[in-house]
């Protein structure tokens, strides 16, 4: 028997909420997961944490400075962004996520220029194409400094703390939205954006260092987020399908039946458990293990974004949506790849991978030159 | 609005042109929205809350409204403000029974009390008037959509035209000028009555008094609180509705696709 109800006439909606929005959302939680790891080396001097810290932290700058670009791309009226600041609306979170973003990036800067000031001066003082910019740069270095990381640290992990909670609160208030409104997209969302950096920092730390043993403290991260992911689909999944959360039933009823959404969401929790079964047995470095990990954190933000925006509203069945081929799609996320390693190029002259070792105390800003 | 002066008609000389011009003349009544008797007379204020009412019972599902709406709005190709869903539903499965019949649902944005699309909004660009009218103010509006995600009923897209958020505004600029919307006045089975809801004495108040407990809003669930009513709304059509997904989608047709068209 055939269904009761045929639409023979209605609308799609676009998808609005674009690919730039999801390269957003992955460049933004990915920076602000590394400010987080970037805390036990720079900030609370760990030994273990050191290299993987200050690689970290270079990966917050990097993914900080594209990710804005790629959401003024995801505007579809870019040149008024000042809009938001010039009519400020604070019931909205999106309004607030302004603010926020602009106090992360001034945050994010100043601590970076703190904590990396020793390896500045160590740049300016082997000359060089570009040591008169890192002299430039690392001017007015003291040891008063100390207490300036640590404080552009504290205002800058604050920062990244009220960037993850906008980001989710920005998805869990849309009740119009059966898929985000519920309270594991946030836990989610910061979950994967912790587990991407670990994953983007582990893999990068392998040109930072040839030691494996530096990478241990990363895949132990990768192992706890990746357990910490599986447990919150779980009870999300056994709350919706047993009824005990509205949201989570709601989420489940209106997902579930869509095959395409069902194989995404399985491929998903197929690869975090592939990734906490490597990260927990593997430990050390591994450029493979980090990229799945970061390829993961990317996968599920495509399956909030565009996969919720796929559920119809008022409609019936599920909207069609597949990756364009031009800038809204696959030529947007090699121009994010590319200008991503642009700025991971420029940040990287003045402060190399290879200078991050031990030779360069990071803090102690005294004792550098 | 287009204009059509039946006089100059009846003088043509040649009865071919006569039948020619007569039936541009049908096909403009229907389409052409034209001042007709009961249309708002005062300018909206704050006395004023605008709403409608849609009796399905009356659809007969011509799109007279969403021709002349896309019309009167100047809409580029694929977009609409309003439009009448289209379903075809099983009656019964009895032989010699009527097996099937088609079911019509206008839908256009509902002009919420508590419009969730004016909370999220960051810049301020959509508002709610005194009278009612939820507007976006497109000199503002920055295309972030966020609005779109948030309204329950998928009254909102991006203007491929203005890259800014286009929705209905129950026609504003014709509800000033004393005129009703485009979509009421060409409605051909009479099935959208507008008017004030504050005045007792409107066809929408009192029709809503006499079909009181027949009643019904789109997703109520939503507590948003809509100014667009319905009669003869079937509740299995009153949120998303579950069945086999659209067969036609103006925006799927050949050349009217507005995807990727963004820019500053
Ligand atoms: S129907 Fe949607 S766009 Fe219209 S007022 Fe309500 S929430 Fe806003
Ligand atoms: S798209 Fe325009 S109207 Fe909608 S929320 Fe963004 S700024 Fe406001």
């Amino acid at each position: 028997m055939g269904p009761d109800i045929v639409e023979i006439f209605n609308i799609a909606p676009e998808i609005t909420w674009s690919l730039w929005a999801v390269q957003y959302s992955f460049l933004m939680t990915v920076s602000c997961g590394c400010v987080f790891l970037s805390w036990p080396g720079i900030v609370l001097k760990r030994a273990a944490w050191i290299l993987p810290s200050k690689t970290a932290l270079i990966l917050a700058m990097t993914c900080g400075i594209c990710a804005p670009i790629a959401l003024l791309a995801d505007l579809h009226h870019p040149s008024r962004f000042l809009n938001f600041y010039l009519h400020f609306q604070s019931g909205s979170w999106m309004a607030w996520g302004a603010c926020f973003i602009v106090f992360y990036i001034g945050a994010l800067l100043v601590y970076a220029w703190f904590a990396f000031m020793p390896v500045l001066a160590r740049v300016g003082q082997e000359g060089g194409r570009y040591a008169p910019f890192a002299r430039l740069l690392c001017r007015g270095e003291s040891e008063e400094k100390t207490r300036a990381l640590r404080a552009a640290a504290t205002a800058c992990l604050f920062a990244a703390i009220l960037i993850m909670i906008y980001t989710g609160a920005e998805f869990l208030f849309i009740r119009a939205r059966p898929l985000w409104n519920t309270i594991a997209i946030p836990a989610l969302m910061a979950l994967s954006g912790v587990a991407g950096a670990a994953g983007f920092s582990l893999a990068l730390l392998r040109f930072a260092s040839n030691s494996k043993g530096n990478g241990i403290v990363l895949s132990g991260v990768i192992a706890w987020t990746q357990a910490a992911i599986l447990a919150v689909v779980s009870i999300w999944l056994a709350a919706g399908l047993s009824g005990l959360s509205t949201p989570a039933a709601l989420a489940v009823k209106t997902a579930f039946p869509a095959t395409s959404f069902r194989l995404m969401a399985g491929g998903f929790v197929a690869l975090t458990l592939l990734i906490w079964l490597c990260a927990a047995r593997r430990g050390g470095n591994g450029i493979l293990l980090g990229t799945l990990t970061l390829c993961s954190a990317w996968l599920f933000r495509w399956l909030v974004y565009i996969g919720g925006q796929q559920m119809p509203k008022t409609g019936a069945g599920y909207y069609d949506y597949s990756l364009p081929l031009g800038y809204e799609g696959l030529l947007g996320m090699a121009g994010t790849l590319g200008l991503w390693a642009f700025v991971f190029f420029a940040i990287t002259c003045l402060v190399p991978l290879s200078h991050l070792g031990e030779n360069a105390e990071i803090g102690n800003i005294g004792g550098s030159s | 609005m287009k204009k059509t002066d039946p006089g100059a008609m009846l003088t043509c000389s040649s009865r071919r042109t006569f039948i020619r011009e007569l039936s541009v003349l049908t096909f403009a009544l229907a389409t052409a929205p034209l001042p007709a008797l009961g249309a708002p007379s005062t300018i909206s204020s704050a006395k004023n809350t605008w709403a409608m009412l849609v009796d399905i019972r009356r659809c007969i599902g011509c799109q007279a409204c969403t021709i002349s709406c896309f019309q009167e709005n100047a809409m580029p190709e694929g977009c609409f403000r309003t439009l009448v869903a289209a379903y075809s539903i099983r009656l019964s499965e009895q032989p010699g029974m009527q097996p099937a019949g088609t079911y019509l649902l206008p839908r256009l944005c509902n002009h919420c009390d508590k419009p969730a699309c004016v909370s999220v909004c960051p810049t301020g660009a959509t508002f709610k008037r005194e009278d009612g009218i939820v507007v976006v103010n497109n000199r503002r509006c920055v295309g972030c959509a966020y609005c779109i995600q948030a309204c329950p009923y998928d009254a909102r897209f991006i203007n491929p035209a203005t890259n800014t958020t286009d929705k209905c505004t129950f026609c504003v600029h014709r509800i000033q000028a004393g005129l009703l919307p485009a979509c009421v006045e060409t409605c051909v089975g009479g099935a959208r009555i507008f008017g004030d809801a504050n005045d007792q004495n409107s066809q929408l108040r009192q029709k809503l008094r006499q079909y009181q407990g027949q009643i019904r809003v789109l997703q109520p669930q939503m507590n948003t609180t809509p100014n667009v009513y319905y009669i003869g709304l079937d509740e299995r059509f009153q949120g998303k509705v579950e069945g086999m997904p659209a067969l036609w989608s103006p925006q799927r047709s050949e050349g009217a696709s507005h995807t990727g068209m963004k820019g500053a």
